[in-house]
């Protein structure tokens, strides 16, 4: 069994590790496509899809499909610790350790244990989305981070004309409007119009992806859940999902 | 709703059925067990009576005979439990990789034990009112004051239904208001007139207690000058589910249907 991953630049993978923090640990399947993960939330309201393929790394060998489970506090500690100019080599040793080596001015190897999460493949949820809309994910960080300060949920309206974000508590309201035609809009799609609220705080978490993108894609209909694509800059892409919160 | 229940005698069919609905069903066993705790701090529960439960997100429980909360828990998705048998007696591990924790729990009579295929979409909406608030301290009259006992909810009296009423051990009549929110002054003085009403009515000494979140200092003025007292009850402690709410469907619930 040989796996050896080689990225020019460690912030790519940096920046990957700090989007994951819904997730405590991860199994990542490695291919001879590339580098995937899929998993939910320990409260499985919320599902992270990562595939970052082959052609993204500088060097890729994946000489059979392998399974790392990862705990991920452990590696965000591990690759806040890369400088900026840093390579990155991921090497699997043995069948239960992983080596992180980052190549810079000098050479430092990290080793992690690799734990045995049991197989959890789960499908991607299925979703026809009525509303699908890529805008600048620094737009859609600012909408999140000013319905933060608001309430707890946000609620989300697309009409023909623009998307409507909002949040209320007994005290406070606020109301974002984005219209289609905007700067910080790439493409809106809206075939019907929706609308329907989302938690918070998993929102926030999902957004920290912005450092490792620059354009989301928002999807989502009423009452289902909404669908967060981040293309990765290196290639491939991030995508979350976050089921709707019901609303009585 | 379909359900399995076991007795005592055959402990090898609970292992194989609960692992078999675990994740899927809810496990639920009454018997005699201790239990060992071994993580950022150590513990051991020596043998009782117990109520355990096994949620299907994995949520472990382990309630006593007593009180309000379980002896022992772990949150749903911190790591897998295992059903085993070990020397005639059914064994409970877990294994919580991120905090290198375990737990085991060791059976040594299982009384019963139930597997129900439970299902439940529906999310509590209604919770914390003020009349939940009432009922809280009618079952727990010590957060008002040690020597309160509660007698009735919801009095009606001429001017309204008073929300606890019960005695002291000098035997006097305690009159109480509850609000959620900051006391007014309005709330002093309904209190005095229910005081001022069994007062007139029962012939004995009342004491009056508006329960609030907070007492401004005008209240104060009034409740001092009436000979009111006031117990600061921070309702948000009691109903700490309210603030954190979480959204009920997961998002499994979308995964396509084979």
């Amino acid at each position: 069994m040989a796996l050896r991953m080689v990225l020019a630049d460690a912030k790519i993978w940096k920046n990957i590790i700090e989007s994951l923090t819904l997730l405590d640990e991860a199994n990542f399947i490695a291919s001879e496509r590339g580098i995937e993960l899929r998993a939910m939330d320990p409260s499985r309201v919320a599902m992270v899809d990562f595939f970052l393929p082959a052609n993204a790394f500088e060097e890729y060998e994946c000489s059979e499909v392998t399974r790392l489970g990862i705990n991920l506090d452990e590696m965000i500690q591990i690759m806040r610790r890369s400088g900026s100019s840093d390579e990155l080599i991921m090497e699997l040793e043995g069948t239960t350790k992983l080596v992180m080596t980052f190549k810079g001015q000098n050479v430092r190897s990290f080793g992690i244990s690799l734990l045995d999460l049991g197989e959890s493949d789960y499908p991607a949820p299925t979703i026809d989305s009525k509303s699908k809309i890529k805008l600048t994910a620094d737009a859609l960080q600012q909408a999140v981070k000013d319905a933060e300060i608001i309430g707890d949920h946000i609620r989300i309206v697309t009409d023909e004309n623009g998307l409507t974000l909002s949040a209320s508590s007994e005290t406070k309201d606020v109301k974002i409007y984005i219209e289609k035609d905007s700067d910080v809009i790439a493409e809106f799609n809206v075939r019907e119009e929706s609308s329907a609220m989302y938690s918070l705080s998993y929102l926030t978490e999902m957004t920290k992806a912005i450092k490792a993108s620059e354009l989301v894609m928002i999807a989502f209909s009423a009452s289902m859940p909404i669908q967060l694509e981040f293309p990765i800059v290196a290639g491939g892409k991030l995508t979350y999902y976050l089921a709707p919160r019901i609303e009585t | 709703m379909n359900k399995i229940t076991h007795n005592s005698n055959n402990i090898e069919k609970i292992a194989k059925d609960f692992t078999e609905g675990y994740c899927k069903k809810m496990l639920v066993i009454f018997g005699s067990c201790y239990a060992v705790f071994d993580g950022r701090i150590k513990s051991f529960l020596p043998s009782g009576d117990r109520h355990f439960i096994v949620k299907k997100d994995e949520t472990l429980i382990l309630h006593g005979s007593k009180g309000l909360k379980p002896l022992n828990w772990q949150l749903g998705g911190a790591g897998k439990i295992k059903f085993l048998v070990d020397e005639g007696k059914l064994v409970v591990k877990t294994f919580r990789p991120k905090t290198k924790e375990s737990l085991e729990i060791i059976f040594e009579e299982v009384y019963e034990s139930i597997i129900y295929d439970a299902h439940d979409s529906a999310s509590l909406s209604i919770y914390g009112s003020e009349s939940d608030l009432s009922n809280y301290l009618y079952d727990h009259p010590e957060i008002i004051d040690k020597d309160f006992q509660p007698t009735a909810r919801e009095f009606e009296t001429p001017f309204g239904f008073l929300d606890l009423r019960g005695v002291d051990k000098e035997g006097n009549i305690i009159v109480i208001e509850v609000k959620k929110r900051s006391a007014s002054p309005a709330d002093a003085q309904q209190l005095k007139r229910y005081v001022e009403y069994f007062a007139k009515v029962e012939k004995v000494k009342v004491r009056g207690i508006l329960v609030a979140k907070s007492f401004p200092k005008k209240v104060m003025n009034v409740l001092n000058v009436n000979d009111l007292e006031a117990v600061e009850v921070p309702w948000q402690e009691i109903f700490p589910a309210l603030s954190n709410e979480k959204p009920s469907i997961t998002i499994d619930a979308f995964f396509k249907k084979d």
